[in-house]
Parts: C-alpha cells; structure tokens; sequence
C-alpha cells in the first residue's frame, strides 16, 4: 500500500489557521526551530510576502515563512538589505500594488529573492552551504545555479551558488496557477481534464 | 572502486577462476534478460503453464514512494528525475543521450547545423530497472495498423513482416485485457470495433479546443482519443486515474499500467525476479553450438562494490533488454565461449541494423489571450491526437504521421514554475506577476508529431571502442533519416504552421510564427529555430526499434516470427527489436502481443520436447 506524504505541514497547520492566529498555534505543531526560538519579525515577513507575491499568506504559511526567512539569512547580502526593506514596509501606510512596486524599486535585490523563494520554492546558496545543518535539513537537493541577469553579482559569484529547492508542492506559483496543481498530485475526479476548470 | 571487467581476455586465469568458483549459479526452466513490459509479460505467462522462470535485470528494483519523492525534490522534472539509476547499469541521460550512445558521425560541433540525411542525434530513452522503461512511459496502447506489417506488398517501401494483423489480433485482445486498456469506438485505432475492456478516458479541454480549431478552418478532422493503459474504472486492484498530471515520468497511484503489475503477478506464480544483474556474456554448448549453454553476469546485489560472478542455466534463454542492449549483449557476446565471431544469432548479420525510432517535430507556441487552452490537467502525455495520417497510400510516397497535443505542454512538472521564474526576472510583483503566471501558463501550446521511419541496414547499432563503468564497450549508433521520412516531417511541420497560424498561436518569444516557406523548412531542419522558439526537428524520443528484426529467410533475418532465433533454437529474442516497421503508434502494446505469442510458442514447443525426452 502506498503510504506517500502529499499533505505538508503547512496544508495540515492551514486547517488549524482558519481559526487560530498564529500565536495561538500549539507550540508542538510548529517546527523545532520556530518553536526554540519564536522570531518577532515573522508576522511582518509573512505580511510582506503577501504583498510581493500578490497572493494573501495566512498563519498556516508560518513554518514554510520561517525556513524560507532561515535560508535567505544564510546570504548576507540579503540579510543586510532586508533589515532595510522591513523598514521600508513597516513605515507604508496603504499595501497595495504601487507601495509594492515602490519596495521592488528600491530593494531590488532582497524582493526578487523573496518572490523567488515563495513562487519557486527555491533558494539561492552558495557551495560552502552544502555543508550547513539548516540547508541539509530544509533543502538537500542542491543544482547548480545557471547563470542569470537577475542581480548584479559577477560571474565569478554565480559560478559559485547552488539553487535548492524547499518544498515543490508549497510553491506559490500553484496558487496562482488555480486551474492546475503540483504534479503527482490527485487533480480530481476522473475525466476533470476534459472540461474547463471552474477558475476559467 | 573500479567496477571494470576484464572482458577482453576471458581465458585468463582470473576469468576461469571466476567461472569456477561463481557467486551465485541458477539452474532454471527459462530465464529471461529483461524484467521490462515483455519480459513481465511473458514470465507471468509461462509461470501460469508451470514453467520455472527467472528474470535477470541489470539495474534495481524501484520503491515508487521513494521515486515520487526524488521526482518531487528534483529540480529538473526529467523522465528520468525519480528514478535511481545504477552505476553499473548506465543509460542514456535525459539532457544528453550521447552520455552513452557514441555517435561520431555527428558534427564535433555543437553549433554545427543539423544534416539529418548524413546523421541526426538518437535520442532514444530507456531505463535499466525492473520495470523497465514502462515506469516513465506514456501509458498509449495502440495497436500498429494491418499495412504497418506488409509496407513493401501494399506501398512499395520498407519490409513485410513475417506476420499479418490477423496473426497478432487475437494477443492484442489479450494483452488489452491483462494490461487494462480505456478505450472506445472514437479512438485512434485500426478498427472503431475493437472492444475495450474499459471506457475511453476523455481528451483534455487543451485536445478538444485546438480540435475544434484545426476542424473549423478545415485543416483536417477533429482530434480523437487514444486508447490508454490506464485505468478509466477501478479495475485489477489499481485505482481510477485521477489526473495526477505526472504520468509522464510516473503514475503516483498506479492507474497508469507499468510493468511492474505483471512482475507482481508472475511472483505469485513462482518466478524470481533477479535484481541488479548485468549479463554480459552469452555461452554456447561445447558440444551443440545451436544451443545455448549458459549467461554469465556481474551480481551487484551480492556486492555492489565487485560485482561477483554469477551463472545462469536454463532450457530456454529469453533476450527481452530492449532493442539497444539486447543487440549489444549479442554483439558483445562474439568470438567468445563457442560463440561465433559474427555475434550470437548473427549469421545474417542483421543484429544491431535496422534501428528505427520515430522522427519528432517539436512546435511550442502560446495561443491568443482569449483562447485560454489550460494544459497541465489530466494524464500529460496527451489524451487525444488527430488521426489522418496514420495510415493510407500517401504511404507510398512519405511517412506515417502522429500530430498529437501534449498535455504537459512546455514542461512537465515545471512548465508553471518556469513562467513564474520569466515574469520575476521581468520584474513582475505582486498581482500582476500572479496574474501573468497563470495567464501564461493557461495559453502553453506543444504541438508534436511523431514520424515514422522505415528499417534500414546502415542505421545501426555496434560496439564503440569507448567504454561503460564495467568496462564493456558501449553502444555505437549510426543514424539518419531517409527522404522519405523527411517528406513526412515537412508534412507535419508545414500543417504545425497551418493550425498555429489559423489560431493565431504565436511563438514561445509571442512573436508571430515562421512563415511556411522552403527556406523556413530548411532553417527548421539546420536546427535555426531551436533557440529562441523551440521549434525543432529530433529523433528517437519513446520509440526505440529494431535491431534483431523478425523474418521468414535465416539470411535476412534474426528471429522467426515467433521471435525464435533461426541459429540456435533455444533462445528467444523477443520485444521492439523484433519489429520491421513501426508505424507512427506507440509501440509497447506490438511488443507485448509479440511476447505473449512467444510464450505460447514456448509452452508447446517446451512440453513437446520434455515428453520426448523422457519417452
């Protein structure tokens, strides 16, 4: 019989979120780290998220928030500029698609890799993080990165960093995609293809 | 640690100490090479007559929630993605076939234009695992129609086989049966009578909109559904597709049939299925050089580091390794262990000729905004295709064609994903990247052809002097496609182009499509356009065939048409190997029939000879 884990964590924690805030959440249902050392700015990474990424995370997004938050940290590049881009978003008054835009503009860096690891549920690393317990843990499966325009790091730099891959079914992109879903997941009943999704 | 195996000289002293002292000995009815959907197939049947059958496979059995899962964690989402392959069973690699294929006849250069009539790349997949290359397959069951086995008396072109449709109807019944094939009177098939044990699994919303289109400018009928192997109803203990939309590289809860349903099947009945076995020569009796003797193999089950010795004796000795490593055991099994130098069932010398695959044109595009076609739902493969040149007396002059939608679109599994990485390196955020994600993704459009290719002496396969981890050689190819394949590749290209532009269905860069012009023609051909629009033309892809073709006359051919070999009687080569032409259909199900017809003749023929041996 097959016994394959297709529900996450955070498709189980969603029931709960539906009516719990997050605070509320039982401590064992969260992961250890989260549940070791609670981060204050994790409420405001997961509202920022949903601004960047146009699709609203609610408190059953806090594990997968806290791992992606936890691995971009591991680039320090990222992590200087993000203190700044929190900053920025602390102090806007309205969420909407300009203030969002506006971030993009002015943190190009820290948002690209944001909307990258929640649409793409892949992080960018470097070589020496194989060697990290928190990637070994979160992301074991590391490929070599293709080089890319997206961010103004030499080629020397590129050459040097590995792509991995958090949690495939999670990625944003298959809440955007809303007449599909992840595949080797069930899509529904039988002979659902033959129609138009209800979404269309 | 080296796994190399000093083949060259095998009267060493290491080599007869080796044999002397063997890891591991069976002594058997039959035993089979291969535990792919032939070799399954026909262990389950001869187990059932009370036969004792053994299976050796070269790579390792497959635990499906360990593959799902390597597939899910794998960036790439190849068909080859959740599979583990063995060091000691290498393959040819998703992204580079020619990792193992040796091709020299093809440009040094990676920028050098495409000359298909000199060589185009083989990009023929298969896997070594038990289970074969069915865990990755697209799950059509087609049967081949009645003029694919008599081209030369009905169209002048390629060969008669040594058998008619009627010959082989009676198995594919069968095997439709004992596989579980979905099907109805509207689908893709030689006759709209054939009855199904199961309902037809409905096109995709994607089929039955570029149907209607190619239908309402008159560009042909409209698409068809394609008889599947995979499950409409529950039947035979598996599940009812669900449209996982993976199927293409694995059915997560097995509606989809593999191999492995049969491998299960014939353990019940007493066969033994032998993991991570790589047979590497065959032996022929001292005393009766028709007869084979025994095969010797390397068991990395009993030590994945050395790989020790292991012996196989058998009455009847079954090659079913797919059409390139059986070819290449038989080559490499030459001038050895009363072996003749030509190779083992050579002496027409038509092993590892006649390779054949399909011909594949590759258009990708994005239809109009409003014409939103949403791929990615259902089984990937495709579940419909259009039907009018599969058969017919065009035949005579240009190829078989099967233009068929697929559902997987882009990319399987990351198709989606790879639009989301586009619209952020675009600069997209927040809803409007959202909104761009699924716009994109819902109007992804791959049009594919497959092109039937006729049985020729020169597209072959031999030994390479270059070498495999075990150190035995790996596998040469020589391959080209002939004009009159090519005629059918303009065809197929000149009608993509047809529906594309009536649809207004633009490039992958939303530019508009090439023109339909010569020049275009030989730009697409040279490889031009492969880029930037993957628009292309390629080879092999899921067919891979002949190589040990079947026939009536022992200088032409390798095997009878009970897939006997003509030079020694007690060995079998059966599956795609066998074939003489390969249509445009998928070709698993031809090959299973084959096997089963096979097995049939085995039991007679075995029973006969026991009762004469002990009268």
């Amino acid at each position: 019989m097959l016994k394959i884990n297709t529900l996450s964590r955070r498709s189980l924690l969603k029931g709960f979120a539906l009516t719990a805030s997050a605070t509320s959440l039982p401590l064992s249902l969260m992961s250890p780290a989260l549940a070791a050392e609670p981060q204050p700015d994790l409420d405001s990474f997961l509202s920022l998220s949903s601004l960047l990424t146009g699709i609203k995370l609610d408190p059953s997004y806090l594990e997968l928030g806290q791992n992606i938050l936890l691995l971009l940290r591991l680039n320090y590049q990222f992590s200087l500029q993000y203190d700044s881009l929190i900053l920025s978003f602390k102090n806007i008054s309205v969420q909407d698609q300009n203030q969002a835009q506006q971030l993009a503009q002015q943190h190009p860096y820290p948002v690209q890799s944001i909307i990258k690891a929640w649409y793409l549920s892949q992080v960018s690393l470097t070589e020496q993080d194989r060697n990290n317990p928190i990637v070994q843990k979160l992301c074991p499966n590391l490929r070599k990165s293709t080089p890319s325009s997206i961010n103004s790091m030499d080629m020397n730099e590129q050459q040097s960093r590995v792509i991995g891959q958090l949690d495939y079914d999670e990625a944003l992109t298959w809440q955007a995609c809303r007449f599909t879903k992840p595949a080797a997941t069930c899509g529904g009943p039988f002979g659902y293809w033959a129609d138009a999704p209800q979404t269309a | 640690m080296s796994l190399s195996l000093n083949t060259q000289d095998s009267s060493s002293k290491k080599a007869t100490s080796d044999l002397a002292n063997p890891n591991e000995i069976i002594d058997t009815d039959i035993v089979i090479v291969g535990a792919g959907v032939v070799g399954s197939i026909m262990a389950w049947k001869l187990s059932q007559a009370g036969l004792n059958v053994v299976i050796l496979d070269a790579g390792a059995e497959v635990n499906k929630v360990d593959a799902i899962n390597r597939y899910k964690n794998d960036l790439t989402k190849e068909a080859n993605s959740p599979y583990k392959m063995m060091p000691w069973a290498p393959v040819p690699d998703d992204d580079d076939p020619l990792s193992y294929y040796v091709q020299p006849k093809l440009p040094k250069s990676p920028n050098a234009p495409q000359e298909p009539k000199k060589q185009i790349a083989f990009e023929g997949f298969f896997m070594r695992l038990v289970g074969g290359t069915s865990w990755h397959w697209t799950g059509h069951a087609e049967r081949l129609f009645p003029n694919d086995f008599k081209m030369k008396s009905t169209y002048g072109v390629g060969k008669d086989w040594p058998i008619s449709y009627q010959d082989i109807e009676p198995y594919y019944h069968q095997i439709e049966d004992a596989w579980g094939v979905a099907g109805g009177p509207d689908c893709i098939a030689p006759s709209p009578l054939i009855q199904y044990p199961m309902p037809e699994v409905p096109r995709s919303y994607l089929d039955r909109m570029i149907g209607e289109g190619v239908k309402e400018h008159n560009l042909g009928p409209d698409s068809q559904p394609l008889p599947h192997c995979r499950n409409s109803v529950p039947r035979d203990g598996r599940p009812q597709c669900c449209g996982n939309a993976s199927c293409l590289p694995i059915c997560p809860i097995g509606a989809k049939y593999d191999a492995s349903v049969h491998i299960n099947k014939a353990k019940k009945l007493g066969t033994r299925i032998l993991a991570n076995r790589v047979v590497y020569q065959v032996a022929m009796d001292e005393k009766d050089p028709s007869k084979v003797k025994e095969l010797y193999y390397r068991n990395f089950d009993a030590d994945p580091k050395t790989g020790p010795l292991g012996i196989a004796r058998a009455k009847i000795f079954i090659l079913a390794a797919h059409a390139v490593e059986t070819a290449r055991l038989m080559l490499l099994s030459a001038g050895k262990f009363n072996v003749p130098n030509a190779g083992l069932s050579n002496s027409s010398d038509q092993v590892g000729r006649n390779l054949m695959g399909f011909a594949n044109i590759n258009t990708l595009g994005y239809a109009p905004d409003e014409m939103k076609v949403y791929p990615y739902r259902g089984p990937v493969s495709a579940t419909g295709a259009f039907g009018q040149w599969r058969d017919g007396d065009f035949r005579s002059e240009s190829a078989s064609i099967a233009p068929f939608i697929v559902n997987a679109a882009f990319k399987g599994g990351i198709g989606p994903i790879q639009e989301a990485e586009k619209g952020i390196e675009k600069g997209l955020i927040g809803k409007a990247l959202r909104d761009y994600v699924e716009n994109k993704t819902a109007r992804q459009i791959n049009l594919h052809s497959t092109v039937e290719i006729l049985p020729s002496a020169t597209n072959r396969v031999t030994l390479s002097d270059q070498l495999d981890p075990l150190g035995l050689p790996r596998p040469e190819v020589n391959f080209q496609l002939d004009d009159y394949t090519l005629r059918g590749c303009r065809k197929a290209w000149d009608w993509h182009l047809d529906v594309f532009h009536a649809l207004n269905i633009s490039t992958i860069t939303e530019e508009k499509m090439p023109a339909k012009s010569d020049e275009n023609w030989h730009k697409f051909v040279a490889g031009e356009f492969k880029q930037n629009y993957q628009l292309s033309l390629s080879s092999g892809d899921a067919v891979i065939a002949g190589t040990a073709c079947m026939g009536d006359d022992p200088k032409t051919a390798v095997v009878n048409s009970y897939c006997q070999s003509f030079d020694h009687d007690n060995l079998y080569i059966v599956g795609t190997a066998n074939y003489l032409s390969v249509g445009s259909a998928s070709p698993s199900l031809t090959a299973a029939a084959l096997g089963l017809r096979s097995a049939e003749n085995i039991i007679d023929t075995f029973f006969e000879a026991e009762t004469r041996k002990y009268a």
